[in-house]
């Protein structure tokens, strides 16, 4: 019974940490899937969020819970700032070129970052950081739930605008078939600027929801680079839905393994499950990328 | 008034595919222009929807200049372009790729009753509306493709090869339906290899060779021409 | 934006060849003095009591960017201020009141760059007479090696033993090594239980898998068995955990008396909010890292209040330098920064009382000298006193402990002030 409870407790747990996994994810292969532009800037981009997060609850008071949707909406602009002068100019140029610009990118927002705020590890304090719901005798940290309740907002709320707006399905359009899209009056160049930009709010937007349970300094973004590149891999490049499926496994796998091994091996079995998923399933991570008109499925 | 074309040169980076070519499509008119693969037909459409950059001479569209414009800008004036391999978007529906066909037209109520008139000519599509158009049969997905270009209401619709891969008994199909879009008023611009029916559908031809222009008439004139009989027509 | 040595030294190679110029101009005149005056020195450099130059250079490598950066830039403060206190203070008057010379290089949080940082330090224009650093011990036992074989000295704040354990003759520890940290950490915490009559059987061991805190996990392990201790778990983990709930629900399930932990500033400050969420009140010891930072306070708040920690020094000990800390950076003077202001001082003393312009010799007299000046006053015991395998062997662990958002030393109480409070009284 009690090795039940555990079992059950850290898929809870899994489940929470997965739903969180996914929402930073998604934008990035939101922007792959849409541009086929591998933004090594992704894990950065979380670190702005949670220092905008950060800098805002402090100004003004608030729960970064409540400063999210603004940070998105910062995020998006930003991202379609970034898109416009950065992003643009190499749509066309070769991948070494694309990947020089974005893993600049990222080295430059760090020590931007380092540089304007400090090494400083920075957090807020919130009234329910230390606060646990219980159910059918199960306990969820606060910090976690709300994450994850934001998590599934937001994931619905992408579903909803890419299969139910025109906007959305235009956008879908464009990622399979850009020449075919532009046939059809669709401009890309604003496809890939609001893309990017929803990538960059999504992930901004994360940082935010996931401040009151961590900490932000410059460099924070390293730390989830991994996670974020084994979830959109393992789901499938471009796939949305199959980056929300695999950020919950990832979660719970990882979340499972911490039961029969040691802590410092938990990503173990989650390089494991993505490399047998690399190697039998997909046929390998370039046949995937080469493979890239398969985007965007129904999410 | 209609698509006026003026010594237009274009191709890719430094190679010219068409030298020098005039041509036009008047309100109403059915054109075709035939000539064998590698002829240049397909640069000549790419070149009016704006997908490939013209070097010079002139493309002119009821007194718009088209060369001016971004090729995403050319659909709103109405002008829509049937791509060569039907360029559908394989994951999404019938529904949502025939609606894609419509993102110029702001007016739901339009976009509703085009879409009816599209499921009456392609009844077919009305039945598979809902089913991911990757998983069409070829003959469906050039329904799919036709339809989506209809659904912008086009003055003007440019089609590249509409009868490559389909059964011939589809290819009439096609025809008949392209024919009923043209009693309609709209103006067609065909390019085909498959001669004998874009000269048996179309008002008038052009041939090209290599690049240029080498005759033109009406279909009637061109199929009783003894050099059309012998290189396009096996006859 | 941040003292890179590499474009520091591209920036500044003319004006350090007008220096260099000026330095050897200056110790060829100091020669031919020397010599009319009938004096036997010889002021190439070794045993030259007779040494006047316009400056002394002092390089430092830390990991400035990168997860320990914070760690690294506090450090580089404490550096910094003691350089600046001691260049006020009239440089090194026994050599003419040579001004210190800091040069920084970034060691990143990586092992390897680190390493490659210290060769190019070492390589490019002319090497200091010694180095301080790197902070994390990781990093440490890469850069000591190249200084090692560069013949310069390495004044370190790092903890690991395996530091002093490779023979080096250019290798200096300020604090003690971490068996002795984690044997203090972990006796230190029974006899306060015990002195608040509480007893600690059953002990959770929890470490960030780096080399610190693997060696630390390790003397803390070793000193529970000897002491006849249940460890009820003893678990490493990444320190680049993202969320510390698995780890803690493994602390919570074991049922411990107490928690040993050391972790750096993100991991700890996970670990604490996690043990709160999960209804945790057994007393925390820390091993220093995260827990005794500006950091830890500031995340955490009220939360700290009654969580211990071990550490090198007694930071209400620290005296003037502190002060002027605070005034400086706005924030408590960190463990990190007042150890290696006290390693600067260490090296300024050191030259204070026999002047070299030769890092062998200064090394040779690092082993000789006991260093009380400056921070170097504020080590436990009040002396640096290096051994020969350059092990500070008047090193002494405090246990600090947060109460009221401040670091107060608490144990052992003939070097301390403070009072321990046994968390729940």
């Amino acid at each position: 019974m009690d090795i039940l409870n555990h079992v059950a407790q850290s898929v809870a747990n899994g489940l929470l940490i997965g739903s969180v996994y996914a929402l930073i994810s998604v934008g990035l292969t939101l922007i792959f899937g849409v541009m086929n532009i591998v933004n090594f800037a992704h894990g950065e981009f979380l670190m702005v969020g949670m220092f905008g997060a950060y800098f805002a609850s402090t100004a003004f008071g608030l729960d970064p819970l409540w400063i999210a949707p603004l940070i998105g909406i910062a995020g998006f602009l930003l991202g379609a700032l970034v898109e416009r002068t950065i992003i643009e100019p190499i749509i066309k140029a070769p991948q070494s070129a694309q990947i020089i610009a974005t893993v600049g990118l990222g080295i430059i927002l760090a020590n931007g970052a380092a540089a304007i705020f400090g090494n400083n590890f920075l957090s807020v304090k919130t009234p329910y950081q230390g606060e646990t719901f219980s159910l059918f005798g199960l306990h969820f940290a606060a910090t976690f739930v709300y994450a994850a309740a934001y998590a599934v907002v937001m994931a619905v709320l992408l579903a909803l605008f890419l299969n139910k707006t025109r906007f959305g399905k235009a956008m879908r359009a464009t990622a399979q078939n850009r020449g075919a899209a532009q046939l059809l009056g669709i401009d890309p160049k604003r496809m890939y600027m609001v893309a990017f930009g929803l990538g960059v709010a999504l992930v901004t937007l994360a940082g935010s929801v996931i401040l009151p349970y961590t900490l932000v300094y410059p460099f924070i973004g390293q730390q989830y680079v991994l996670i974020m590149f084994t979830v959109v891999v393992l789901g499938g490049l471009g796939s949305i839905r199959g980056a929300i499926i695999a950020g919950l496994v990832v979660g719970v796998i990882q979340s499972l393994s911490t039961l029969l091994l040691p802590s410092e091996l938990q990503n173990l079995p989650v390089f494991i499950v993505f490399f047998i998923a690399l190697v039998l399933i997909s046929g390998g991570v370039l046949s995937r990328v080469r493979n890239a008109s398969v985007k965007l499925k129904r999410s | 008034m209609g698509l006026e074309i003026t010594d237009l040169q274009s191709g890719y980076g430094n190679i010219e595919v068409l030298h020098k070519i005039s041509l036009a499509v008047d309100d109403g008119d059915y054109v075709a222009v035939v000539g064998a693969n590698g002829a240049g037909k397909t640069t000549l459409l790419k070149s009016i929807s704006g997908t490939v950059r013209a070097k010079g001479g002139s493309i002119v569209f009821n007194g718009n200049d088209l060369l001016a414009r971004p090729a995403h800008k050319v659909p709103q004036l109405l002008i829509a372009h049937v791509p060569e391999g039907r360029q559908i978007f394989p994951e999404l529906s019938v529904y949502d790729n025939l609606m894609a066909g419509a993102w110029l037209v702001k007016d739901k109520d339009q976009r509703a009753q085009t879409l009816g008139e599209v499921y009456d000519l392609f009844p077919r599509l009305k039945e598979r509306s809902g089913q991911m158009a990757g998983t069409l049969s070829g003959g469906e997905q050039q329904m799919v493709a036709v339809g989506r270009a209809l659904m912008l209401r086009p003055k003007l619709i440019m089609l590249d090869e509409p009868s490559q891969g389909l059964a011939p008994k589809l290819v009439t199909e096609m025809y008949q339906q392209l024919a009923e879009v043209h009693g309609l008023g709209t103006s067609v611009l065909l390019v085909e290899q498959n001669t004998t029916a874009a000269l048996k559908y179309a008002k008038r031809a052009y041939v090209m060779e290599q690049g240029r222009i080498t005759m033109s008439g009406s279909s009637e004139e061109l199929r009783g021409s003894e050099e059309i009989r012998k290189a396009y027509l096996g006859i | 934006m941040f003292n890179d040595a590499l474009t520091t030294s591209k920036q500044h190679s003319a004006r350090r060849v007008a220096w260099r110029v000026a330095a050897v101009g200056t110790a060829l005149a100091l020669t031919l003095t020397g010599c009319s005056s009938g004096g036997g020195d010889n002021s190439s450099g070794n045993g030259s009591k007779n040494v006047k130059v316009d400056e002394v250079r002092l390089g430092t490598i830390l990991p400035l960017t990168g997860s320990t950066a914070q760690n690294g830039n506090n450090s580089l403060h404490g550096i910094e201020l003691a350089v600046e206190q001691i260049n006020a203070a009239g440089g090194i008057k026994s050599m003419g009141g040579a001004k210190i010379k800091l040069s920084t290089a970034d060691a990143t949080s990586d092992a390897a760059k680190a390493a490659s940082a210290a060769t190019q330090f070492l390589s490019k224009g002319e090497p200091p007479l010694a180095i301080v650093g790197a902070y994390a011990s990781g990093l440490t036992i890469t850069v000591a090696r190249v200084t090692e074989r560069a013949k310069v000295p390495l004044l370190s704040t790092g903890f690991a033993d395996e530091l002093t354990h490779q023979g080096y003759k250019y290798f200096f520890q300020l604090p003690p090594a971490s068996s002795l940290m984690g044997a203090a950490q972990f006796n230190y915490a029974i006899d306060i239980a015990k002195d608040a009559g509480k007893s600690i059987d059953k002990v959770a061991i929890v470490y960030a898998n780096n080399a610190y805190g693997e060696s630390q996990a390790k003397a803390l392990k070793a000193q529970a068995d000897k002491a006849g201790k249940t460890v009820v778990l003893n678990e490493g983990y990444s320190p680049n955990i993202t969320d510390a709930g698995p780890i803690v629900s493994k602390i919570v399930a074991s049922k411990p008396d107490a928690i040993y932990s050391i972790a750096y500033v993100p991991d700890s400050v996970l670990l604490m909010r996690a043990l709160k969420a999960q209804g945790s009140d057994v007393p925390i010891f820390g091993g220093t890292g995260g827990y005794i930072t500006p950091d830890f306070v500031k995340a955490l708040g009220d939360q700290v209040n009654d969580v211990f920690s071990i550490t090198t020094s007694n930071p209400d000990g620290y005296g003037d330098i502190g002060a002027a800390y605070l005034k400086k950076y706005g924030e408590f003077m960190p463990q990190e920064a007042h150890d290696n202001a006290a390693a600067v001082y260490v090296f300024a003393q050191a030259l204070e009382e026999h002047p070299t312009t030769d890092s062998t010799d200064l090394a040779k007299y690092l082993h000789e000298g006991k260093f009380d000046q400056g921070a170097a006053a504020s080590m436990p015991g009040g002396f640096v006193d290096f051994d020969e395998t350059g092990v500070n062997v008047n090193a002494k662990p405090v246990m600090v402990q947060w109460q009221n958002k401040s670091l107060i030393g608490v144990w052992p109480a003939d070097i301390v002030k403070g009072k321990p409070v046994w968390p729940g009284q």
